[in-house]
C-alpha cells in the first residue's frame, strides 16, 4: 500500500507533522509513506524518518517561471501537468493533505487516487468540509482568535488522525550542553543577538557545570560570529543537529526548526516566542518546555504581515532577566521532572509586564485527548448544525490561560478528581431536571466556575460515548445528547457572560432574560 | 548584419567579434561559460539556447547534459563552422539558423516547442550587435509577441478574443475547454 502525504508547509511544520505521520503508520502498518514537499523544505527530509520516498514540488522554479519574461509562457503549465502525472503514475492508495491551502487543494484534485483525506478542490470551490473540525480549523486557525488547540491536534482532528507523540524508548543519558538557537526564517521571530550573548554569559556564571553552545546552520556562522566567539558555535545540518539535540541538556530557542527537532527528541526547551510565533498554535509539543513571550498588543501577529513598528516591540519587551528566570524554572524541572499533575498545569507568572511561563501544551493535550471522543459525532454522520463543545471551550480558554491554573484548586485543598466528580454530578442533576439552573449556579459557584463548566462537560460527554457499545446505542446516546446540547450551551453561555461581568447587570431581571442569552 | 571576425586569445582560443564587440569573454571564456552554466538548473531534456557566440557555454551545457537535445538558435551562419571545429564532441547540439522570428514559425520549431516542456536559455553576450533580432526571437519563443500568442491560442484553442489585439495578452481571456486546469488557475496556484 502506498500513501502520499501532501505537506507544502515550512520546515518546522513538517517536523511537527511527524506525530501525524506516525499515526498513519499505525493506521496502515504495511503502508509505504511518500511525502510531497516544497523544494525549499527538502533539507529537513533526513530527519523525517517516517517517510520512505519524497517528491519535491518545485515551487521556487514555478514562481520564477511565472514571473520571468524570459521563460516560455506555458512552461509552468507543462511542468505542473507532467509533475502531477508522475504523482498519479505512482498509483497511491490514499492521499492525505496536511497543508490546508488552496494550492494543496488544487493539487489534491489533480492527483488520481481512490481515497483522499483533507482539503480537496472541486473546480474553484472546495469540499471535504464534512468534518466539523476541518471547518473549525479553517475558520479559526489563521485568525487572531486565541485557540486552545495546537496546530497538530487540530490538523489531526480534521483528518481523523490521532497524533502519536514522541516517546523515549530507552532512557537517554543527557550531557551538560545547552544549545542556543538564535535565528529563525523570519526577522520578527528573532530575539536580539546581543541579548542572547548577555544571557549566555549570565547563565555560564550561574551554572558553571553546564556548557552553552550556539547551534546553527553553516550559512549562519558569519552572522553569529559578530557577537559570539567561534568556539562557542556548532554548525550542523539537520541530521547532525538532531543527534546533538537527542543528548543535550536543553535548548534555548526562538521559533525555529530546532525547536521542533528538540521537541521530537524530548529535549527540554526554553522558547522565546515573538512575532508570529504563537505557542498556543505551534508551541513545542514537549512537556519539558517553557515559553516566554512578549506582551505587546500586536503579539502574536499574522505570519504574512510585515511588522509596521519601528522595532519589534514584542521581542524588545522580553528582557534577558526574564529568560534567565525561565531557564532557572527549566533547570529546576529538569532536576525534578514533572511528576505530579499540578506541576504540569503550573502557570507561574514572572512579572506583570515581562510575560508568562506556561507548561507548554501538556494541559491542552490532556484536554484534547478527552475532546477527541467528541469526534465520534462525525463518524456517525449526524450533522449538528450548531457548533458544540470546542468553540465554547475555546472561548473560555481565550479569556486567560492562567485562570485554569489548578494551583488555585490546590490552595483550596480540593482534590481534582473529587472536584470533577462533584461537577459531573451537579451537571447530571441539572440535565435530569433535579435541580434548576439557578440552584446549579449557586452550587457550582462554590468552586472555580471555569473548571466546573469545562470539566463537567467533558466528563459527561466522555462517559456517554465510552459507555455505548454498538451503532444502535451510539445513535441512541447521540439523540439524548442532541437534546442535552441546548442545555449545555445555555449553561456555558451564562457562565461565560457571568465571568465577563456582563451578566451581573441582567441577572436581577429574572430567568426570562437567561433564556434570551441562549437564543 | 555585420561581419564576424576572429581573434586568438592568450589561451589560443579563437574569439569571435562583431562590430568590435567580442561574443564572449576574451580573457577567460571557459570560466565565463562555467559561471553561466552554474546559473541554470536544467530540468528538461530539450534545451533551446538563443545565441551561439564562440560556443564555450554550449560546450559546457552539452558536457553537463549529455542526454539532452540542445537546439541553438543563431542568426550568423559564419559562427557554425568555428564552433564545430572547436568543439567536435558536441554531438547532441543542433544549430538552427534564422533571419528573424518569423522563420521560427515557418520551421515549425515554435509549434513543436510550445507543445512540450523545454528549457529556454540565452547567452546575451553572444548576441553582439544583433541584440534586437535576438530579443525578438526570445519574445517570440516565450509567447510574448502577438504573432506567437496567436499560434498558441490556435494550438490550445483558447477562448480568447483574438481579433482584439489589445485584449490578447490578458490572462483572464485564456481558458481551455479541453484541459483540466487553466493558466489562470495555475497562476492562482502559484500565488
Amino acid at each position: 500500500m502506498k500513501i502520499l502525504v501532501v505537506s507544502l508547509m515550512r520546515m518546522g511544520d513538517l517536523v511537527m507533522q511527524r506525530s501525524l505521520l506516525r499515526s498513519i503508520q499505525v493506521k496502515y502498518p504495511n503502508a509505504e509513506i511518500h511525502l510531497l514537499i516544497n523544494d525549499l523544505t527538502s533539507p529537513v527530509l533526513p530527519v523525517i524518518h517516517e517517510c520512505k520516498k519524497s517528491h519535491i514540488f518545485p515551487r521556487k522554479s514555478l514562481q520564477t517561471w511565472m514571473n520571468s519574461s524570459e521563460s516560455p509562457l506555458l512552461q509552468p503549465y507543462h511542468f505542473l501537468k507532467s509533475f502531477v502525472q508522475s504523482l498519479s503514475d505512482e498509483k497511491f492508495d490514499a492521499v492525505y493533505n496536511f497543508t490546508h491551502t488552496k494550492l494543496s487543494a488544487y493539487l489534491m484534485a489533480m492527483i488520481s487516487c481512490p481515497e483522499k483525506h483533507g482539503l480537496v478542490a472541486d473546480g474553484f470551490s472546495f469540499h471535504s468540509f464534512e468534518n466539523r473540525w476541518m471547518h473549525y480549523f479553517n475558520e479559526r486557525f489563521t485568525s487572531r482568535v486565541p485557540l486552545s488547540f495546537h496546530y497538530i491536534e487540530l490538523l489531526g482532528l480534521s483528518l481523523n488522525l490521532k497524533p502519536i507523540w514522541p516517546k523515549n524508548e530507552e532512557k537517554l543519558v543527557r550531557n551538560n550542553i545547552v544549545f542556543i538557537s538564535v535565528f529563525s526564517s523570519d526577522d520578527k521571530k528573532n530575539w536580539s543577538l546581543k541579548k542572547f550573548h548577555t544571557l549566555k554569559n549570565q547563565l555560564e556564571q550561574r551554572y558553571p557545570d553546564l556548557m552553552f553552545k550556539v547551534l546553527c546552520a553553516k550559512s549562519e556562522v558569519d552572522a553569529i560570529c559578530s557577537e559570539f566567539n567561534i568556539h562557542d558555535i556548532v554548525s550542523a545540518d539537520f541530521k547532525n543537529s538532531e543527534l546533538y539535540l537527542q543528548n543535550a541538556f536543553a535548548i534555548i530557542t526562538i521559533d525555529s526548526v530546532m525547536k521542533h527537532l528538540a521537541a521530537e527528541s524530548l529535549t527540554p526547551i526554553l522558547e522565546i516566542s515573538t512575532g508570529s510565533s504563537d505557542p498556543q498554535r505551534t508551541g513545542p509539543l514537549n512537556e519539558n518546555a517553557v515559553v516566554v513571550f512578549g506582551q505587546s498588543e500586536c503579539y502574536p501577529c499574522k505570519h504574512s504581515n510585515v511588522c509596521p513598528e519601528l522595532s519589534f516591540l514584542c521581542s524588545d519587551g522580553i528582557s534577558v532577566q526574564s529568560v534567565f528566570l525561565a531557564f532557572e524554572q527549566l533547570y529546576n524541572q529538569k532536576n525534578k521532572p514533572f511528576e505530579n499533575l499540578n506541576s504540569r498545569f503550573a502557570t507561574p507568572r514572572l512579572s506583570s509586564n515581562l510575560g508568562y511561563l506556561i507548561g507548554a501544551n501538556s494541559y491542552f493535550r490532556q484536554l484534547t485527548n478527552k475532546l477527541i471522543l467528541d469526534l465520534s459525532f462525525n463518524q456517525t454522520k449526524i450533522n449538528f448544525r450548531k457548533p458544540l463543545i470546542h468553540p465554547i471551550i475555546d472561548e473560555i480558554f481565550s479569556l486567560k490561560i492562567e485562570s485554569l491554573c489548578l494551583n488555585e484548586l490546590k490552595n483550596k485543598n480540593i482534590n481534582l478528581l473529587k472536584f470533577s466528580e462533584i461537577a459531573k454530578k451537579l451537571h447530571q442533576d441539572l440535565i435530569h431536571n433535579q435541580i434548576s439552573i439557578k440552584e446549579y449556579k449557586a452550587l457550582i459557584s462554590k468552586f472555580s466556575k471555569f473548571e466546573c463548566s469545562i470539566l463537567s462537560e467533558i466528563y459527561i460527554f466522555t462517559d456517554r460515548i465510552e459507555s455505548v457499545q454498538d451503532e444502535y446505542e451510539v445513535n441512541k446516546a447521540l439523540m439524548i445528547l442532541q437534546k442535552d446540547i441546548s442545555q449545555f450551551e445555555k449553561i456555558n453561555l451564562i457562565l461565560m457572560k457571568q465571568l465577563r461581568g456582563e451578566f451581573y447587570g441582567r441577572e436581577s431581571q429574572g430567568p426570562d432574560q437567561e433564556q434570551n442569552f441562549s437564543s | 548584419m555585420s561581419a564576424i571576425q576572429f581573434c586568438e586569445n592568450l589561451q589560443s582560443f579563437l574569439i569571435p567579434f562583431e562590430d568590435d564587440k567580442s561574443l564572449c569573454s576574451f580573457e577567460n571564456p571557459q570560466e565565463e561559460a562555467d559561471a553561466w552554466a552554474q546559473l541554470h538548473k536544467i530540468q528538461f531534456n530539450k534545451i533551446v539556447c538563443i545565441g551561439l557566440g564562440a560556443g564555450f557555454h554550449i560546450s559546457k551545457l552539452s558536457e553537463q547534459n549529455p542526454d539532452a537535445e540542445i537546439l541553438i538558435i543563431e542568426t550568423r551562419p559564419s559562427l557554425i563552422h568555428a564552433f564545430r571545429a572547436a568543439f567536435p564532441n558536441c554531438k547532441n547540439v543542433q544549430i538552427q539558423i534564422v533571419e528573424n522570428f518569423g522563420d521560427l514559425a515557418e520551421f515549425m520549431i515554435f509549434e513543436e516547442l510550445t507543445l512540450n516542456n523545454f528549457e529556454l536559455l540565452s547567452f546575451k553576450k553572444s548576441w553582439g550587435s544583433s541584440e534586437k533580432v535576438f530579443k525578438e526571437i526570445l519574445w517570440f519563443l516565450t509567447c510574448r509577441t502577438t504573432e506567437s500568442f496567436l499560434i498558441l491560442s490556435e494550438l490550445y484553442k483558447f477562448k480568447s478574443n483574438t481579433n482584439d489585439k489589445s485584449q490578447l495578452l490578458s490572462l483572464s481571456n485564456i481558458y481551455s475547454e479541453h484541459q483540466d486546469y487553466t493558466l489562470s488557475s495555475l497562476q492562482e496556484l502559484i500565488k
